[in-house]
């Protein structure tokens, strides 16, 4: 299947999402996660549909100036901007590790439920973990 | 780390964008070399030394700090 086609089938698949979403909302269980399914569907729906409408405008722009993809793979490829891009992932992370932490301390001290404070701290370690995973890695290699 | 490439571009009459393309690299990077902003990979720099005919070290002058 072309390119064309599958951002054309996940436009669709989005479209017919938000359509069963909306046809679904009123003859959803009151209890349980299944009334969760119809605001999935919408949710999930809205985002298929403006990603395969993006891709396909972007697609259409391609199409009228060849050139346009080039640039494209030019700018992507480009050691700059991935040098860029990369540092402002790093500094993100760096901000991001204070953040949640702060965030995990106000949660404990909040004495929310034991729970949310278990699944964030495991998610907080998780990628603590996978810093350092990928560091190892990366020292072993280079 | 200064560099030559603006006047070797400009003896040359290349406009940032032709060796931007042949270079494979965007134009905002020319003119960040150029500014001194950025210093390039040793594969980039190796790719205007050969680009222009010259050796790296004809072309970029390192500074010691």
């Amino acid at each position: 299947m072309g390119k064309k086609w599958k951002n054309y089938a996940w436009t669709l698949i989005g479209i017919a999402a938000i359509i069963a979403g909306v046809c679904f909302f009123e003859d959803a269980p009151s209890e349980g996660w299944l009334n969760l399914l119809p605001s999935l569907g919408v949710g999930a729906g809205c985002i298929l549909f403006s990603w395969g409408v993006s891709k396909l405008r972007e697609q259409r722009a391609e199409e009228k100036n060849p050139d346009l993809e080039k640039q494209r793979q030019i700018a992507h490829r480009d050691e700059r901007n991935r040098m860029i891009t990369n540092q402002s992932k790093a500094n993100a992370f760096d901000r991001m590790i204070v953040v949640f932490g702060v965030l995990l301390m106000a949660l404990v001290l909040m004495k929310v439920d034991l729970v949310v404070i278990v699944l964030l701290g495991a998610a907080y370690l998780f990628v603590v973990g996978s810093e350092f995973y990928d560091c190892k890695k990366l020292e072993k290699e280079m | 780390m200064k560099n030559r490439l603006e006047e070797l571009r400009k003896e040359r009459g290349i406009r940032q964008e032709e060796l931007a393309e042949a270079l494979e690299v965007s134009r905002q990077t020319i003119g960040s070399l150029e500014n001194g902003r950025y210093n390039p990979s040793i594969i980039l720099a190796f790719k205007i030394a050969h680009y222009f005919g010259m050796r790296i070290e004809d072309i970029f002058i390192y500074e010691e700090e």
